[in-house]
């Protein structure tokens, strides 16, 4: 995917397409920079406790997505309602989501392919030697969507992303959330994935998005995704993250504080088995004042598996009011399991409310003879103190919380 | 009912069992007074299977079983019950989720058939009442935010639920105000009957005015050293442990 193969792979994959030239520019251009900044090392920050080299020795993927399930075009956008699975018919983008719409789709929401878009629609992210893999996705897309959710309204939504081909699926996806609009989305991918994902998601004033993302992945699978959130003043989030197992699942995760009295709650789960490598990196951003952010991650990992965790807050100076809180707690529970854990503030400026904490551990020996003691035989009372651990994440208070998970 | 033999215990290095002995038939009432140290809450430890303890020596025979040959779990199954000294808080379990885990695995093991929730939910019910228990308690996570009190009473609640054959209260009395004391007392007393026995640890007598002991022994330097009826109680609370020294 990375070295000699990368500029093959990218000529074959530009040579099919009929673009229009800023298109073609934006991928060689960003095929340069990716070339330039390398595959990340131990030397990166957010990429230390990762093995990149497992990419280079990922299994087949053997689950590929039947036809039939899609994206949908702006066309078939109008007059939609209840649950729905939509359909579309551009075939370089055919097969790579599902959407399910509950109840009603709001008049006058724009969707978009990627590909399709005016040049001046598209926005570039900032990258570095950290998000190279950002360039790469760009050098490589092969589909996405641009969602633009009107005013005033609202929408639940559900997209999965799919595995379509044997290679890596890059995919970008922009969401723009319009002013007092309200989301629902969750996203999930498929099992058996080779998915590098791109996905911003703007919020205007006054919007609120509830989030849940399923990464409920096999052992063998590998994603990497990165994730921007824009948030002008006075909007509230609440994302619930899943994390199971994958041979590499790398998540980098930015939150910007544009406007000011904006919230964002996140709570995620990690489980890791065999030799599977999860890692959860989040960077939250209060570049202006009276923005809040509490971040909750809940770590499992067992086996051979690791878990790398950042979390980090940035206060920028003058951003007064900031509310920063990080919880990160992980549990152990064989010795060659690695769990690494990094709750990072930075603050910049007085008035600031910040706590963080981060501990690793084994499961409560206490607890667990306590269980025992009242005739609850000991893989069970095991399983009920990790269960009571993950619940901790369960930001949505949904029944079937653990429910998908190997734990 | 029970039977120790010649037990000898440790924790570490700490050697604080030293042979000790006792005979608990059905229905009868233990209860082991000593000083700080003697090793009573190690014996609870024992005959409940806490890791943390070693026997070294010795046989405890509890209705024709070799209790040190089982796991804890076993022994809760077999019928052993410790109200903890200090109660463990667990968060994120909730009471009832788990003291219906804990009555269908003691039941499952013993090959019973397990109960379903509106089963369960009556028996709660009615143990719940009995006990001066709120309501909201059994929804929250185990032990956890509860008074020292309330700790006491949900282990003796726990106990009403699993019904054990051998309790064993382990300074249940401590850190109970009087009207608290009653409401334990009172919830031991009513679990009072000709096959179930009961070993009560405990400091003072005071605890004895309300759970009517058939037999007091004083435990010291891990072996008791002296066994009478509940008059000797009455006789620690006025002399202390002074005369262990002579």
């Amino acid at each position: 995917m990375f070295k000699n193969p990368i500029n093959l792979a990218f000529e074959v994959l530009t040579s099919q397409l009929d673009e229009p030239k800023w298109l073609q520019k934006k991928r060689s251009n960003a095929l340069k920079k990716f070339q330039d900044y390398g595959i990340p090392t131990h030397k990166s920050e957010l990429w230390k406790y990762t093995n990149t080299k497992k990419l280079e020795r990922l299994e087949e993927v053997t689950d590929i997505a039947e036809s039939g399930s899609v994206l949908f075009s702006d066309s078939s956008l109008s007059e939609k309602q209840n649950t729905q699975t939509e359909k579309g018919t551009d075939p370089k983008t055919e097969q790579l989501f599902v959407f399910t719409i509950e109840g009603e789709l709001p008049k006058n929401t724009q969707m978009q392919d990627i590909l399709q878009i005016d040049e001046k629609n598209w926005k570039n992210i900032k990258t570095d030697k950290e998000r190279t893999f950002v360039e790469l996705n760009t050098a490589m897309l092969n589909g996405g969507f641009q969602l633009t959710i009107p005013k005033n309204s609202q929408l639940k939504l559900h997209i999965q992303y799919q595995q379509i081909s044997k290679d890596w699926e890059n995919i970008r996806t922009v969401i723009n959330v319009g002013e007092n609009a309200e989301l629902d989305l969750t996203e999930s991918y498929d099992y058996d994935c080779r998915i590098n994902h791109v996905s911003v998601i703007n919020m205007t004033a006054d919007s609120r998005l509830k989030f849940q993302s399923n990464k409920l992945l096999r052992k063998t699978a590998a994603l990497i995704h990165f994730s921007q959130i824009n948030c002008a003043q006075n909007v509230t989030i609440q994302q619930g993250a899943v994390n199971n197992n994958a041979a590499l699942s790398h998540t980098i995760q930015e939150v910007n504080f544009n406007g000011q009295h904006s919230k964002f709650e996140a709570a995620s789960v990690n489980v890791a088995h065999d030799s599977c490598h999860i890692s959860e990196n989040i960077l939250t951003n209060h570049k202006v004042q009276n923005c809040k952010s509490n971040v909750l991650k809940r770590s499992l990992a067992t086996d051979k598996a690791s878990i790398a965790i950042n979390a980090k807050a940035i206060v920028s100076k003058g951003a007064d009011g900031s509310d920063v809180a990080q919880s990160l707690k992980n549990i152990l529970l064989t010795d060659d399991a690695n769990i690494y854990s990094r709750p990072e503030l930075e603050i910049n400026t007085d008035d600031v409310i910040a706590a963080h904490g981060s501990t690793v551990g084994e499961l409560d020996e206490t607890s667990l003879t306590y269980l025992r003691s009242r005739g609850i035989p000991k893989e069970q009372a095991k399983f009920m103190l990790i269960e009571s651990f993950l619940q901790d994440a369960n930001i949505f208070n949904t029944e079937d919380f653990l429910d998908r998970i190997e734990l | 009912m029970l039977n120790i033999k010649n037990i000898h215990a440790q924790v570490g290095d700490n050697k604080i069992l030293k042979g000790l002995n006792l005979d608990i038939k059905p229905g009868e009432v233990h209860a082991i007074m000593g000083p700080n140290g003697a090793g009573k809450s190690t014996l609870g430890n024992v005959l409940a299977g806490m890791e943390k303890v070693e026997v070294t020596e010795g046989s405890v025979d509890f209705l024709g079983k070799n209790l040190l040959d089982l796991e804890i779990e076993q022994r809760a199954a077999e019928g052993i019950f410790l109200a903890f000294q200090y109660p463990v808080e667990i968060p994120g379990v909730n009471n009832m989720y788990f003291l219906r885990a804990a009555l269908n695995a003691q039941r499952k093991y013993r090959g019973e058939k397990e109960m379903n929730s509106s089963e369960f939910l009556k028996l709660v019910r009615t143990k719940i009442k009995q006990m001066s228990m709120r309501d909201d308690l059994l929804r929250r996570p185990v032990n956890e935010g509860f008074s020292g009190g309330e700790k006491k009473r949900n282990e003796i609640f726990q106990m009403s639920i699993l019904a054990p054959k051998l309790a064993i209260l382990d300074e249940t009395d401590s850190g109970l105000d009087i009207d608290a004391l009653k409401i334990v007392a009172d919830g031991v007393n009513q679990l009072r009957d000709d096959n179930r026995s009961f070993i009560v640890i405990t400091h003072y007598q005071r605890l004895l005015d309300y759970i009517v002991p058939d037999y007091v022994h004083v435990l010291a330097d891990g072996k008791i050293v002296r066994s009478g009826d509940k008059s000797l109680a009455i006789e620690l609370e006025k002399t202390g442990y002074g005369w262990l020294e002579d």
